[in-house]
């Protein structure tokens, strides 16, 4: 079959650039399609990246070859680093970026990259052969086909933005809802709902106080997520967009910055559109540069620069007055919405009708953007949708935003998702064959769940035209293998966000371990630098001689391990320690601290692992399996899990009822032979 | 969840429930034999040292106190030529649960964990020891065994103890929140919203309610101490010579061990493989002034705690004022047999009577000769009858089931103490191991209420601050 494309990637946010990144750094020709060529990985709410739970995410894609941890590297205005007093397990990185040079870097490593190219174009439809994809419906290029399209729509799949009373179609960012589309997949048979989402009002920097708000700084060093930033971070270098292989490479410093603008160095434009940059029309940036930098505008923050506060100032009982006199007139309480909303995130009026007793509620006041003449302050914790009149004044009742300056109203932003139990692990869907959804179209939230999903559905989809099997992380594995199996086994009835108390071995999927668990799949995959590996693979050997040596080798008659464990030593202070990195030491003082536990741990996930391994097959047809509970048979029959452990995971499903498939698939493959 | 598909060492009474001349407990899974060592660990030969399809005499002893607890055939089986096709050791005791399932507990203390319904069968076909159509005909089985066990537990958490487990678990998993919450919303450090929490006192609070609650499992305190059987009559009933004549026809244990206090007049014995403990209420009665009333508070104290009472009635004397003393002292009459003393020597007619003019009585009555012996073998039954319909539900399913709530109820209590040890030792990285921690002991309280710790867990958070920005 002769196609336009392998893969077409339906949607340019974070799940569509890290699967089209995937798909055509695996060698497959590939396209992505989105309303903008020119604003990829858009970041619509707070534009941080990380937290709880989320920083292992990045963690875990920088090891696999994803983008979002350099991106985020190099657009990042403020680096801290959560629950240092909490152990190893749960330190997480939470970077405030940049919206602008983050969108604009993505954009630019996208149309960089070598067998990936991107149109400007809406999708209305697939383009269906029986129950396999053929290719997209577009509105302008006509019929594309394809062999594989991964759907990475975001909020735009019946998009619907909510502002009190007015209701607009949309999906956000000024762009029209794609609501063809949707009603195809919706006759496909594809079972859909409706979740809720919104970012609060914007305001204009010079119009706040920001005297009479708690500062927030970031730290110094900056804590960074890629491996390739805190290379170049510590050689002293420039931070500057360096990308490997197949795109630019800039060597530049401070003191080169001239050079930069030199046409010389500029790689070549693929696509016009490009040339449109994200500062585009903004008053005060008037010489667009073809070739971004972080430094291309002053003031900017510099890597070892002061690093931009945020700044902490809190709701007052008028406030919440003001937002309970108006609940019939706000979206949420006055019926327009259905949607379900995300519980980590409620909006304001929630937070005010749940949590009635509480005087106060936070509201952090965090920067968009470095260029004082771009940014935008972001009030976390004032989402809404109430109409405009009412934001006003309860935005003015906050300390420190008495006067402040409304640019962009708040607004609550319905969608539709379709239920992931309707996809098998490999993201593909169950009724289509390579069609493949990622991102929030799956029912999760958050830009890191959004670039995890998306680069394993662009993995596994180029892994699929060469029939290699699908990459399954499992819950053992890392984060992403846990929201994988609890989207695909237990579904979602609200956006989903990654916790680290989702995953149950918590104390061996931490951040900094994420390199050495995934070393053997990031090796399978190819999609990393060659370096990163090898140093990997060294450490790795490294740090497992050394904990062997610490646990055999003994001082006055006590294994060094035990040495180790006492308070105030280190691994510097035992008799035979190398000259290790500060990484790879961490690495072993927590293998060698946390034995007990790990091996606990270690032990369960092998308990894990061999109930995984009992793969169920294809064609099972459960409701003829008498034995199993009826209520459980359609559970089965829905979900069709893979192996026993995904089965048992399933709600509903008891180890009885998990017993008697054990049996049944012997029985079947004994039949079989 | 884990526990369908490992090859963990398991054990379960496998004899059909009710009084037999046979119990057999089995054992089986790779940790079988040095799980069987640990068990039989006060013997001379070990059961690893047996050569396999051999079997041999033990006296077993728990392991935790060496206390006696039957005579056992242990026959050794090793993989595959084994009825699951593991290792397998199989204890054949003395009929009647208790002994069974003290040897059952010993094994689950050693290491061992109780097998699910059907488990042997389904290991036997997994490990190719049936045809399909053997295998067929165990998926029946399993299937309604699972079905009851599963109505038993159901049954056994309505009313006031499934409130209770309800109740720890509800608090139980509110801490678990608040930890999880202060690991998980680390950007609220330092809005304050969640405050630095001694959780000590709080575990401290859980695990002491998990204890008592463990502690009502009627057969853990029989297991443990004995069924408390209370003598008590007027002068001259016939008591000495009743309780010799029991000693005489119960398996009389002999205690060997050294500082085991045990009340002068108390005597343990074996009934139907149920540990008794006997004990006499007579000899306080004799003396009068204090000591007799400190006696008279201390009988009915033992009256109120044992699990049978035995009322010697002398039929030679008047009846009427020897049965008042139910009221008296208060005895439950649904615990009390009344001993009809003297059918030797007795009128007749009142011996043939008195059992009619007593059937109204809600206690049991039973005609003995405490000289002759007769009638000794009819009140050992009306005993047994009466210890037994005391405990959870006869039936095989059912001791599964209970063993296992107390197994969950004390890996619960373990994950807790492993917790507030955490707590105490390192304080620094404490909260997530602690967490790990409360996550096990929820995961093994929520098994018995059957809720799951991943899907309460949000709800709670959620519920409890209010988190987000």
């Amino acid at each position: 079959m002769d196609c336009d494309f392998e893969i077409i990637v339906v949607g340019g946010g974070h799940a569509g650039c890290e699967a089209a990144l995937a798909s055509a750094r695996s060698g497959v020709k590939t396209l992505l399609i989105s309303l903008s060529a020119s604003d990829l990985a858009f970041l619509p709410c707070n534009p941080s990246v990380g937290g709880l739970a989320k920083s292992h995410l990045v963690f875990e894609l920088d090891a696999l070859g994803g983008e979002i941890a350099r991106n985020t590297d190099y657009a990042g205005l403020q680096f801290r680093v959560l629950n240092t007093r909490r152990g190893a397990a749960v330190h997480a990185n939470r970077v405030q970026c940049d919206k602008h040079v983050y969108s604009y870097r993505m954009t630019k490593v996208v149309h960089q990259t070598a067998n990936l190219t991107v149109l400007e174009d809406e999708v209305v439809g697939l383009v269906l052969k029986g129950d396999i994809v053929a290719g997209v419906k577009t509105l302008k290029k006509g019929d594309i086909s394809s062999k594989r399209v991964i759907i990475t729509a975001g909020t735009f799949l019946r998009g619907t933005i909510h502002i009190g009373d007015e209701v607009t179609p949309g999906g956000g960012g000024g762009f029209p809802a794609s609501n063809l589309l949707a009603e195809q997949l919706e006759k496909m048979g594809l079972s859909k709902e409706r979740l809720k989402t919104g970012p609060p009002p914007r305001l204009k920097p010079s119009s706040v106080d920001y005297s009479a708000m708690t500062r927030q700084d970031g730290e110094d060093p900056a804590p960074l997520f890629s491996w390739e930033a805190g290379k170049a971070a510590a050689k002293g270098e420039m931070f500057h967009v360096e990308h490997f292989a197949d795109t630019f490479s800039i060597k530049s410093t401070t003191d080169e910055l001239n050079s930069v603008y030199s046409d010389n160095f500029l790689p070549q434009e693929k696509e016009s559109s490009v040339n449109k940059s994200p500062y585009r029309g903004h008053p005060g940036v008037k010489n667009t540069p073809k070739m971004f930098h972080v430094e291309h505008f002053k003031p900017v923050w510099l890597p070892d620069s002061e690093q931009v506060p945020c700044f902490l100032s809190q709701t007052t009982p008028k406030t919440h007055e003001i937002v309970r006199s108006n609940l019939k007139r706000s979206a949420l309480y006055g019926g327009g919405i259905i949607g379900t909303g995300v519980r980590y995130c409620p909006s304001l009026e929630d937070k005010v009708v749940k949590f009635s007793e509480k005087e106060h509620h936070h509201v952090f006041i965090e920067p968009e953007s470095g260029c004082s003449e771009l940014n935008l302050e972001y009030p976390n914790g004032l989402s809404c949708s109430l109409p405009r009149d009412v934001q006003f004044d309860m935005v003015h009742s906050v300390p420190g935003l008495e006067k402040a300056e409304i640019i962009d109203f708040g607004y609550a932003i319905e969608y539709d998702f379709y239920d992931p139990r309707d996809l098998f692990p490999s993201l593909e869907s169950k009724f289509i064959h390579g069609l493949y959804l990622a991102g929030q179209v799956n029912g999760t939230t958050g830009y890191e769940e959004a670039a995890a999903l998306g680069f394993m559905a662009g993995v596994n989809a180029a892994r699929s035209l060469n029939d290699d099997p699908p990459i399954i992380l499992s819950r053992t594995d890392a984060y992403i293998g846990v929201m994988i199996d609890d989207l695909v086994t237990k579904g979602t009835n609200e956006p989903y966000r990654m916790f680290t108390s989702r995953a149950e071995r918590r104390l061996i999927l931490r951040q900094h371990n994420s390199r050495y668990r995934l070393m053997t799949f990031s090796n399978q995959l190819g999609l990393v630098n060659r370096d990163f590996l090898d140093e990997t693979k060294k450490y790795k050997k490294i740090i497992d001689s050394e904990v062997e040596r610490l646990n055999q080798e003994r001082l006055t008659g006590v294994p060094l391990a035990s040495h180790l464990c006492r308070v105030g030593m280190n691994y510097s202070m035992l008799p035979g320690a190398l000259d290790l990195p500060q990484e790879v030491v961490n690495e072993i003082e927590i293998e060698v601290r946390y034995k007990g536990y790990i091996e606990h741990e270690n032990k369960l996930a092998e308990n894990i692992k061999r109930s995984e391994s009992t793969i169920i097959p294809d064609g099972i047809d459960y409701m003829s399996i008498q034995t199993i509970r009826y209520e459980a048979r359609e559970k089965l029959a829905k979900i069709r899990p893979q192996n026993l452990g995904a089965a048992g995971r399933i709600p509903g499903v008891t180890p009885a009822d998990v017993a008697m498939l054990s049996v049944a698939v012997r029985s079947i493959a004994r039949k079989k032979f | 969840m884990e526990l369908f598909y490992d090859n963990s060492t398991i054990t379960a009474i496998c004899t059909a429930p009710g009084m037999a001349g046979i119990s057999i407990v089995r054992l089986s899974g790779a940790d079988a034999y040095p799980i069987a060592d640990a068990f039989c660990k006060n013997s001379p030969i070990l059961p690893s040292a047996m050569a396999p399809g051999t079997f041999r005499l033990f006296h077993l002893r728990d392991p935790s106190d060496a206390s006696p607890i039957d005579e056992a055939i242990v026959l050794a089986f090793r993989a595959p030529n084994s009825y699951t096709g593991e290792d397998v050791i199989e204890f054949q005791i003395h009929g009647g649960r208790i002994s069974a399932t003290r040897v059952m507990k010993g094994l689950i203390h050693c290491g061992a964990r109780p097998a699910e319904p059907g488990e042997f069968s389904k290991r036997a076909f997994l490990n190719g020891r049936m045809d399909l159509s053997e295998a067929e005909a165990v998926i029946d089985i399993i299937s309604a065994q699972s079905e009851r066990a599963g109505r038993a537990a159901a049954e056994q958490l309505e009313g006031s103890l499934g409130r209770r487990v309800n109740a720890c678990y509800d608090e139980l998993m509110t801490i678990c929140a608040d930890v999880e919450a202060s690991l998980d919303f680390a950007d609220y450090e330092s809005t304050g919203i969640l405050e630095e929490v001694d959780v000590t006192a709080r575990i401290s609070d859980i695990r002491s309610n998990l204890e008592k609650l463990a502690a009502t499992w009627r057969e853990g305190i029989l297991l443990r101490e004995g069924a408390l059987v209370v003598l008590s009559g007027i002068p001259n009933s016939g008591k000495s010579t009743l309780f010799n004549a029991m000693l005489g026809a119960f398996r009389s244990i002999v205690t060997d061990i050294p500082g085991t206090t045990r009340d002068s007049i108390e005597e343990a014995m074996l009934l139907n493989g149920i540990p008794l403990r006997i004990t006499d209420t007579a000899g306080l009665r004799d003396s009068d002034g204090i000591v007799e009333r400190i006696g008279i508070d201390r009988a009915k104290k033992l009256i109120a705690n044992a699990d049978v009472n035995l009322r010697i009635i002398d039929m030679t004397a008047e009846i009427e004022p020897q049965l008042s003393w139910i009221d008296d002292t208060a005895a439950d009459p649904l615990k009390t047999i009344a001993v009809l003393n003297k059918s030797d020597i007795a009128p007749r007619d009142r011996v043939s009577t008195l059992p009619q003019e007593l059937a109204a009585k809600d206690f049991t009555t039973v005609i003995v000769s405490a000289k002759t012996g007769a009638g000794i073998d009819e009140l050992k039954a009306a005993m047994t009858k009466k210890i037994c319909d005391d405990l959870p539900d006869e039936g095989g399913q059912d001791v599964a089931v209970s063993t296992r709530h107390h197994t969950l109820l004390k890996e619960g209590i373990e994950a807790l103490d492993e917790a507030l040890e955490l707590y105490k030792h390192d304080a620094e990285n404490a909260a997530v191991f602690c967490a790990q921690s409360l996550r096990r002991a929820a995961e093994s309280i929520g098994e018995i209420t059957g809720r799951t710790y991943s899907e309460d867990l949000l709800d709670i958070i959620f519920s409890r601050f209010c988190i987000g920005k």
